[in-house]
């Protein structure tokens, strides 16, 4: 899985503890999303592309095997 | 986090900080009442004890700053993580239990090892496998 995080969020101007006080999630949990090493649950996925104005799959790419 | 959920992480922490005391003042008790039988078992509880302070006190104000800065002691993460490594804990006792109770009727094991004994054997184990499985499934970051 490999993410956009880091780049929405560098758009909005937001660090990763402000995304994950937006979000309630400790700043460890956005540390590994953005590094794709975390697959969030549907709320979180959620969570997040609302906080970063964006969709979960803009957010989340999910690539073949 | 809502001012409640912030309550309630307060109460947690704290909840855990009194736990953390309890177990160094057991610890300080036992290294105090093992020094008479057992010099090294008594220094290193009595080692133990002010380590076991110091760490918790260190998270205890991490925690505490974080909280007040709205961020949540735990999340679906940091659950997924603990939860995977109880489970996986409770498999590798299971197996060391297993292990133990065919070694005990070895004559040179059956000398040394007391039932006391044997249970704080299986006492370490499960704390140092629970350490050693957070901290994997911590840097590995995968709780699925």
């Amino acid at each position: 899985m490999r993410t956009r995080l880091k780049e929405y969020r560098a758009r909005y101007d937001l660090t990763q503890e402000d995304l994950a006080r937006k979000v309630g999630v400790r700043r460890e949990t956005i540390v590994y999303l953005e590094a794709g090493k975390y697959m969030p649950s549907l709320k979180l996925a959620h969570d997040v592309a609302v906080a970063l104005k964006a969709t979960v799959e803009e957010l989340f790419i999910f690539e073949d095997r | 986090m809502g001012e409640n959920q912030k309550r309630g992480e307060s109460v947690r922490l704290a909840f855990l900080a009194g736990l953390a005391i309890v177990i160094a003042l057991s610890f300080m008790f036992w290294g105090i009442n093992a020094l008479d039988s057992n010099l090294w078992v008594g220094v290193g509880l009595l080692v133990a004890a002010p380590v076991a302070m110091v760490v918790a006190i260190w998270v205890y104000l991490r925690e505490r700053k974080k909280i007040a800065s709205g961020l949540p002691m735990q999340d679906e993460r940091s659950k997924g993580i603990f939860q995977k490594a109880t489970s996986y804990t409770f498999y590798t006792t299971l197996y060391f239990v297993l292990f133990f109770s065919f070694i005990l009727d070895e004559p040179a094991v059956k000398d040394f090892v007391t039932v006391e004994r044997a249970l704080m054997m299986v006492l370490a184990e499960m704390v140092l496998a629970l350490l050693v499985f957070l901290g994997y499934f911590n840097l590995k970051g995968v709780p699925e």
